[in-house]
């Protein structure tokens, strides 16, 4: 009961600032705003065709969440070849035409150099067979799309000798809607995006869409958090109002802890109103249902809790809101700032022990700002991760439609389990000082 | 009777500065008790180590039979702090209610004894609307409110009437004496020496952390040896008959003030008085106010210091 009276104090607190509506109201306006959004798919030709180009696959490669791992590695899969295929002709199968839902049998065109490949190709198609499956390979891995089938088309184009057609017989899975291209819109309609038949597949758009807004709307958020929270404990310490709380039948530090507890809830709760308002809207709007993106709500709950254990201490030590703003942004910065150096260091270690360079030629194998930079990332909360985990949760959402099929693509070496405990000690470390500092402190 | 508070040598520094050297109290079940003194004397650091808002003390302190401080103590202890903050987007109603949820009181005691108290203190007609916009006054019923709220034992008071008009410094004085009635025991802190002189029944006097004086307002006001006297409208008083039999009198106003010796006892004079045929309309000890005890207590307390 009394957690849930600070709780509810904390609550009334918040109310009582105009920012907790400003921060409300631009949460509502980002969600009224996604919810305008439309997507118009375009015939099923345009995403074959894309397809068939490599373009699909080279964006969804391209948006892998992690990018700086690819200072080191080629920016197209291996699987996809450029200028491979062009597509001839579309037919529907079963199901509406130009539906995601649909089955199709497609047919590509693939060029060849001479008239002697072409009746090689033509006599025993297998290896033709087997680069139009590599092609697709991602895709299919990726569980956008599904083939049953490719074989030498029947009829075969007569006006140009060196190509043959291939037929593909494509199934649809619950990803494909994500690989389907569409034409976005805002406002429900009434302002489309880009030209009349431009378009991308929607799972991309979406994925580009809520990185955006979770990357400014979380930082926007957390911000605004640690402006609104950094009251609570200074008003509650101050002179005349921490001697009515001392007084009741509570220990310091659990009132304190309820407060902090408190701060935290109330940053949970404008999360969850952001996240669910435009996880809902999407689903509702393109029927992509992005669950795993709700674990961003504790993710970034999380992320905060890192902050508010900083402006708690500072608060205790210093009963200054201003100081505890300050001082958490300060190290919100620092932490941005030494997880961006360990990484850079990381990726280039990982370059340089791919190229096999000579120990001594290696300018950031032992760099003394590495050294440093890897000691603190060691102690210092991982906030860079929790950024790549959002990054990973929207990714398997939007591109390879589970969290499983990330783990396959992204390499980048974060243990986890070491990462969030570091992340969660700091926290337990910080709040354990601010309990101590509070219980022996006189008022 | 059981002593509610008790001290004994009880000492505390902030950093250099020794805030109590060495004070000893007992505060009775059912009394009053005034504590006086100049500011920075260390009223309040005394209040607040037995509260357990002030830590690292030396010596004992009780409250209630338990060490200072304790959580379990705090369930019985009321108080209303010296410039006390209340957060001010509360109203009255729900500032008490979610004070009363700490103090573990349950919904149905809340809804029933919140509206009891604001009566009490005379804030009913504004207990829906916002602390910010109460005066000075209000704040400090609201204050009183608060410390009675959860029916406690023992309240502490630290200038209950600051800022109060005289109309609700009386009712101020009566909630006090109404709680006193009820068998609560209340420690008091104040500068309104004349609210003290007419509510407390003991009062103690701290001066640089030091307890100089203490004891019953009667006996530390009374002035041993005065006594003023009126006769009768158009009678005179027998100066020089008195005078002849060693008495020292003079005129105070429209009456006489009678100074005794050690060894001299007022019905000599009344018998006196008697004899010559006068009527005595008026007689009685003469007492200091309270505030003269204190001046004149703290100005030896400095005068023996340098």
């Amino acid at each position: 009961m009394r957690y849930l009276a600070i709780l509810k104090d904390s609550l009334r607190e918040a109310l009582d600032s105009t920012v907790l509506y400003i921060m409300l109201g631009l949460s509502a306006l980002v969600v009224l705003l996604v919810a305008t959004v439309s997507f118009e798919n375009l015939p099923a030709a345009r995403t074959f065709e894309k397809v068939a180009d490599g373009s699909i696959q080279l964006a969804f490669d391209l948006l892998k969440p992690d990018k700086a791992e690819e200072h080191s590695k080629r920016q197209l899969s291996g699987n996809v070849q450029v200028n491979l295929l062009e597509l001839a002709k579309v037919r529907v199968v079963s199901g509406a035409p130009d539906s995601p839902d649909s089955e199709y049998t497609v047919t590509f065109r693939m060029r060849f150099s001479s008239k002697e490949e072409v009746a090689e190709a033509s006599n025993n198609p297998a290896a033709a067979v087997a680069l139009i499956e590599k092609h697709f390979k991602d895709i299919v891995d990726l569980g956008l799309l599904k083939i049953a089938s490719i074989q030498l088309a029947t009829q075969q184009p007569t006006a140009v000798a060196r190509q043959l057609d291939f037929e593909v017989h494509t199934l649809p899975t619950p990803g494909t809607r994500r690989l389907w291209c569409a034409r976005p819109s805002v406002f429900f309609g009434w302002l489309p995006i880009g030209e009349e038949n431009w378009g991308f597949p929607v799972g991309a758009q979406l994925y580009v869409l809520t990185s955006t807004l979770v990357s400014i709307g979380s930082w926007v958020a957390i911000l605004a958090g640690v402006i609104i929270t950094s009251f609570f404990i200074p008003n509650m310490l101050r002179k005349g109002t921490v001697d009515l709380l001392l007084v009741k039948p509570i220990h310091r530090w659990a009132l304190l802890l309820y407060k902090f507890v408190g701060g935290l809830t109330f940053v949970f709760l404008n999360i969850a109103f952001a996240i669910l308002g435009i996880w809902l809207v999407l689903g509702l709007r393109t029927g992509v249902w992005a669950h795993t993106c709700l674990l961003l709500i504790p993710v970034l709950t999380f992320f905060f809790g890192i902050m508010y254990s900083i402006s708690t201490l500072v608060s205790v030590l210093t009963r200054s809101a201003v100081a505890s703003i300050l001082i958490t942004c300060g190290a919100w910065f620092g932490f941005f700032l030494v997880g961006t150096v360990h990484e850079l260091f990381r990726n280039q270690i990982r370059i340089e022990e791919t190229r096999k360079i000579p120990m001594e030629k290696r300018k950031w194998t032992d760099n003394p700002i590495g050294n440093v930079a890897a000691a603190l990332h060691t102690v210092l909360p991982r906030t860079s991760d929790l950024n790549h985990l959002s990054s990973r949760m929207l990714y398997s959402d939007f591109l390879t439609g589970s969290l499983s099929e990330v783990n396959k693509i992204d390499l980048r070496p974060i243990e986890w389990n070491e990462s969030m405990g570091v992340s969660a000690l700091f926290v337990a470390l910080l709040l354990g000082l601010a309990c101590w500092r509070f219980q022996a402190k006189d008022f | 009777m059981a002593a509610v508070i008790a001290t004994h040598d009880l000492k505390k520094n902030y950093r250099r500065i020794e805030a109590l050297r060495g004070v000893s109290l007992v505060v009775e079940t059912g009394e009053i008790y005034g504590l006086l003194g100049q500011n920075g004397a260390g009223k309040t650091t005394l209040i607040k180590i037995l509260l357990g808002i002030t830590r690292g003390w030396r010596g004992q302190a009780e409250l209630l039979g338990h060490t200072a401080g304790t959580v379990a103590m705090r369930r019985r202890v009321g108080y209303l702090p010296e410039d006390h903050h209340f957060p001010d987007y509360h109203t009255a109603f729900s500032l008490l209610d979610f004070y009363g949820q700490l103090l573990d009181l349950s919904r149905a005691q809340r809804r029933q004894r919140i509206p009891l108290e604001l009566e009490r203190v005379g804030l009913v007609p504004r207990m829906h609307t916002k602390i910010r916009g109460y005066s000075k006054g209000m704040k400090q019923r609201l204050g009183i409110a608060q410390a009675l709220l959860h029916d406690p034992d023992v309240i502490f008071l630290d200038e209950p009437t600051d800022g109060v008009d005289p109309v609700g410094r009386r009712e101020i004085r009566n909630i006090l004496l109404d709680l006193k009635g009820q068998g609560c025991t209340l420690f008091l802190n104040s500068h309104l020496l004349s609210e003290v002189e007419l509510i407390c029944d003991r009062v103690g006097i701290l001066q640089k952390g030091r307890m100089i004086r203490e004891g019953d307002i009667k006996s530390l006001t009374q002035q041993k040896g005065r006594f003023l006297i009126g006769l009768a409208q158009g009678q005179q008083m027998p100066l020089a008959d008195l005078q002849s039999r060693g008495y020292q009198i003079a005129p105070l106003g429209e009456r006489w003030e009678v100074q005794l010796e050690e060894q001299q006892n007022i019905d000599p004079v009344v018998d006196l008085l008697r004899a010559q045929g006068l009527s005595i309309r008026h007689l009685v000890e003469k007492r200091q106010s309270l505030e003269d005890m204190f001046v004149e207590t703290v100005q030896e307390g400095n005068k023996g210091r340098t």
